[in-house]
């Protein structure tokens, strides 16, 4: 099995000898690379857990790399995508590009501007996969809080102090402190300050 | 709709003039530059409507100069117009933050509502030209 943080190139492209030098060219410079001869067989084995990137050919035989672009989309996969063709013209390049497309290269390309594409592809999706698994393991803490911890927490985050969610609660201070204490450490946080200064953003989002 | 103003920036006098009156005989305020750089020079107002940027060849290239591009994207809505099969500067608009880009020659009236929807905050939807 992949380690799960190795990035893999995924390169589609029904004519094997483009796929084949795209694949040497990328493992030239020491990361892994996956080649598919049709975008049904990268369907059929991507798996959305896979760190990377995809090149793709506009213009296969049996769905083309912009069809492939709108059931990545609608199956919520955020892999990103560069696209490759041969034979480009404005519409084609501002459908991929609004489809979500980082970038889109002609044939015949310079290597190392699709290398360089390819990079800047890997380190997207490296990030965009961080601030998820942030925002996801957050989730999961606050979904281990009790009803009245998520309750101080949210009046916590509006900026109340102990005594005025102690009113609103109609508990006592010492009870909203004890709380309060329980949720930092069920979230792994040491202070309120510390609480207010990272998690405003993102436990909102959650 | 009408108090609106339409920034017009072409190096070719030409096209300035005549974008300028097609938008103002549509009934928006035409203003036309030579440059996005004279634009943040001279006319930048706070809360701009929308620029319509004409492309050469070099118009969008070197680091420089899509660092300005993309600083004026992020002010207003920038509408990108290129040369037939000029991919690369179609590509590097969208990558930069055109809110869309299109082919010349274009039809005036086509030009006019992808202007008017700009402006109106429909920019994002995925209309191809």
């Amino acid at each position: 099995m992949r380690n799960a943080r190795e990035q893999i190139v995924f390169i589609v492209d029904d004519d094997a000898a483009v796929r084949d030098s795209i694949q040497e060219l990328v493992e030239s410079v020491g990361l892994q690379a996956e080649g598919h001869a049709s975008a049904f067989a990268f369907l059929d084995s991507f798996q959305p857990q896979h760190s990377g990137c995809l090149v793709l050919d506009v213009r296969m035989a049996a769905m083309s790399g912009l069809a492939l672009q709108e059931q990545l989309n609608k199956r919520g996969f955020k892999i990103p995508v560069i696209v490759l063709t041969g034979h480009g013209d404005v519409p084609m390049a501002v459908q991929a590009m609004k489809a979500g497309a980082v970038d889109f290269i002609q044939k015949p390309y310079r290597d190392q501007a699709l290398l360089d594409s390819i990079n800047a592809a890997l380190v997207l999706d490296a990030a965009a996969r961080h601030s998820s698994s942030v925002a996801e393991s957050l989730k999961h803490q606050l979904a281990t809080l009790t009803e009245r911890e998520r309750e101080v927490l949210n009046q916590t985050l509006t900026g109340s102090t102990s005594k005025e969610i102690a009113r609103k609660l109609s508990v006592s201070p010492r009870t909203v402190e004890t709380h309060r204490q329980n949720l930092l450490r069920k979230l792994g946080i040491g202070t309120v300050k510390e609480l207010m200064l990272h998690l405003v953003p993102q436990v909102r989002d959650c | 709709m009408a108090d609106k103003t339409v920034f017009i920036v072409s190096e070719d006098p030409t096209v300035r003039d005549s974008l300028s009156k097609l938008v103002a005989a549509a009934g928006l305020r035409a203003e036309a530059l030579p440059s996005i750089e004279v634009w943040f020079r001279t006319a930048a107002p706070e809360f701009p409507d929308c620029l319509v940027l004409d492309t050469s060849a070099d118009s969008l290239v070197g680091p420089e100069r899509l660092a300005e591009f993309a600083r004026a994207c992020a002010r207003m809505p920038v509408l990108v117009l290129v040369h037939r099969g000029a991919v690369q500067t179609a590509v590097h608009a969208l990558k930069h933050g055109a809110v869309d880009v299109m082919q010349k020659p274009l039809q005036a009236e086509i030009l006019l509502e992808r202007i008017r929807k700009v402006i109106a905050g429909e920019g994002e939807e995925d209309a191809v030209h």
